[in-house]
């Protein structure tokens, strides 16, 4: 893939954005009693920018309860930023009124996770398919819908008279990519995959990842590819987004993330991954306790009481992300100039880099 | 009743004998579960053979609909209904035959010398008891273990699994709980009875990867620690080169493939096995993917030959019209194929 991510990151740098996030931020108020008193808040996404070039793959890592699906959201526009905005061509979307919200929805499509929920079972594939162009493009011809959708069901590898059947006629493989023809019926320039492969055996999954990167090869549409499979996010992304607890704690080039990880975090993730052969199952650092509560965010670094490294800075100050290489970025005050881990490279931790921490 | 109970309990966590040494924990010879239904007979078990010993783990691998759930409910004879019979074959469970026990002595066997953990914990824990009532259970029944001696050993077990505050969590309820925190709890319900052979199916599918780390060394440690027999039944060849010291391949009802861990990853014969090895996203990061074309066979109308012919690369004539049996290529390492040779 390493090719693939040059020629990505080449065509990152000389394209403008397409889609940006800027200080986003999203909290749910948690509401009590009779009088709905506010009695606390839940920090589901609590500052993250991020950028998502043309034909690129952003990648978000993180355990579930860590607010990547909401960040997902609010790029869909399912959900209001409490504070920041996302821009797709330089516009805040959340201003988008009429036809140009609707532009955007044919924009940005989305494929979820569970193939077997994500299809209405009383509708044929060929409903399903045209229905995002109908809704986003009131009074396009029948005869047109019925051309897109065999060219969208032909692009997925599909036979266009499969627009007849219905989902419960159709393999967990063919309704995975009825969900990816749906979302590109509308010639989408940027696709949200909510861990599009998390619920599909091995042989699925394989095939559904190829589609994808076929897909992204032929229209040159950008992926926000959400997903707790490193491998996965490995094989797809140019860049990944390491997040936890509503922040970033590490971002970077994919290769660079998976194979130099800088975090601690990242570090325990990759450890975590299943190996492809016995041999390879390396030394694993296993966490204790559980992803503590977004409601409940502890003070200083938001990892340290689960981090195997910790020091006493950390549990004080929270750690920005600061550049360590080029576009690799790391959230954490025990990480040294040059992009090696204190703890990693035997030395003691570093306290003079809380002067860079703060919020 | 409970001090025969109570005997056969204290024999089986008597000083345990040396991983893989003596006869097989569980042996099972020719297996067959049909499934009866209305357009025919679905073969989901047809013929299969394996065998566990104490302190061993095999995992048994496949896709949906390869028949590898339906083999451990067969082993539980907790079968599919209507329909489901078991309609030949043997399962030697330490020595006994278990389709010649009565559906009471079955009773006595689930869950307790023989407990399974299944993939769906919300679904595994009643949501209307609390954790303590369900952890208690087994041993009331199995063990006859009552009041305070039960309780003790519900924290016991708790602390076992490693779930921060036992006392407390004791009396909260499954929905109070994160999806890691119940899959321990069903861990500890598994465990309670000192089971000598621990049925596993897919029990780690939904978690983060870091939870499933945990889990998968925890269930590792108790198995060392307990001398237990595991069966580890998963699509995911990942999880078997973490844990299994054994596989079994399975495809269409049938094993095509068994070998120790290292050697099927290293010489995989069956073309299903290596399909399946790359299908894994962690492989080969570079090249594109392998994909494994086609889909399994209707187990009601399975093919007169190799059931994995029409998805095979490496299909011959024969393939189509006569079945292959499952022959020993290498000490341990046995195989179902017409063209073994060509994998070389």
């Amino acid at each position: 893939m390493s090719d693939q991510a040059m020629a990505g990151m080449a065509g990152a740098t000389d394209a403008l954005p397409l889609i940006e996030a800027h200080g986003l931020r999203k909290h749910f108020p948690i509401l009590r009693g009779l009088f709905r008193r506010q009695t606390g808040t839940v920090k589901a996404v609590d500052g993250v920018d991020f950028v998502i070039h043309p034909g690129e793959t952003l990648g978000l890592v993180g355990e579930s309860g860590c607010g990547k699906t909401t960040v997902a959201k609010m790029v869909l526009r399912l959900e209001v930023p409490s504070e920041g905005a996302v821009t797709f061509r330089g516009g805040d979307i959340a201003k988008l009124r009429g036809d140009d919200l609707r532009r955007y929805r044919r924009g940005v499509q989305a494929v979820l996770q569970d193939p077997y929920t994500a299809l209405n079972p009383r509708l044929t594939v060929g409903r399903t398919v045209s229905e995002p162009l109908t809704e986003t493009q009131k009074g396009i011809a029948k005869s047109e819908v019925n051309e897109r959708v065999a060219e969208a069901l032909t692009s997925v590898g599909l036979l266009p008279r499969i627009a007849k059947d219905y989902p419960h006629e159709l393999s967990g493989g063919q309704r995975q990519r009825v969900e990816v023809a749906r979302a590109i019926i509308t010639r989408p320039e940027c696709i949200v995959l909510d861990e599009p492969v998390s619920a599909a055996d091995v042989s699925i999954r394989a095939e559904i990842i190829n589609l994808l990167q076929d897909v992204q090869a032929t229209l040159g549409v950008s992926y926000l590819l959400i997903s707790h499979d490193l491998a996965v996010v490995q094989r797809m992304c140019h860049r990944i987004a390491v997040m936890y607890l509503g922040k970033f704690v590490e971002v970077g080039p994919a290769r660079e993330v998976a194979t130099g990880a800088l975090h601690p975090y990242t570090q325990v993730l990759l450890s975590n991954a299943l190996p492809s052969h016995p041999d390879d199952a390396g030394e694993e650092i296993i966490l204790t306790g559980e992803v503590p509560s977004p409601r409940n965010v502890p003070p200083g670094c938001p990892f340290h009481p689960r981090c195997p490294i910790a020091a006493p800075i950390c549990r004080e100050v929270v750690p920005v992300l600061s550049a360590e290489g080029v576009g690799h970025e790391v959230a954490c005050h025990l990480v040294e100039r040059g992009g090696r881990n204190a703890a990693a490279a035997g030395g003691a931790p570093r306290a003079g880099a809380a002067s860079e921490a703060g919020r | 009743m409970s001090g025969a109970l109570d005997q056969a309990a204290a024999g089986r966590s008597g000083t345990p004998a040396a991983p893989g040494a003596g006869a097989p924990l569980l042996e099972v010879k020719d297996l067959r579960m049909h499934i009866f239904v209305r357009r025919g007979e679905v073969k989901a078990v047809d013929g299969v053979n394996f065998s566990v010993r104490r302190g061993e783990s095999l995992g048994i691998v496949g896709e949906s609909g390869s028949g590898k759930s339906m083999t451990l409910l067969s082993v539980m004879q907790v079968l599919p209904q209507p329909g489901g019979r078991i309609v030949g074959g043997q399962i030697l469970f330490e020595g006994e035959d278990l389709l010649r026990k009565t559906a009471r002595q079955m009773r006595d066997i689930r869950g307790n010398r023989i407990a399974m953990i299944t993939q769906d914990t919300l679904a595994s824990l009643n949501p209307a008891l609390t954790i303590g009532v369900q952890l208690r259970e087994p041993l009331e029944v199995h063990l006859g273990m009552r009041g305070k001696a039960a309780n003790e050993r519900a924290l016991e077990l708790l602390r076992h699994v490693q779930l921060s505050d036992p006392a407390r969590q004791i009396r909260s309820y499954p929905h109070e709980m994160s999806g890691g925190m119940r899959q321990r709890v069903v861990g500890a319900i598994a465990i309670g009875c000192k089971p000598s052979l621990l049925l596993a199916d897919e029990p780690t599918t939904a978690l983060d990867v870091t939870v499933q780390a945990q889990y998968l060394r925890l269930l590792r440690e108790i198995q060392k620690e307990t001398d237990l027999g595991m069966i580890f039944v998963t699509h995911d060849f990942g999880i078997v080169a973490k844990v299994c010291d054994h596989v079994a391949v399975m495809y269409a009802g049938r094993i095509v493939e068994t070998a120790a861990t290292r050697e099927l990853f290293d010489r995989p014969l069956h073309p299903y096995s290596s399909a399946l090895m790359d299908c894994l996203p962690q492989r080969n990061l570079d090249a594109r993917l392998r994909t494994i074309p086609g889909h399994p066979p209707d187990l009601a109308q399975l093919p007169p030959g190799c059931g994995f012919a029409d998805r095979c690369s490496r299909v011959h004539e024969r393939c189509r019209t006569e079945a292959p049996s499952l022959a020993e290529v290498a000490p341990g390492h046995k195989v179902a194929c017409w063209d073994v040779e060509g994998a070389a």
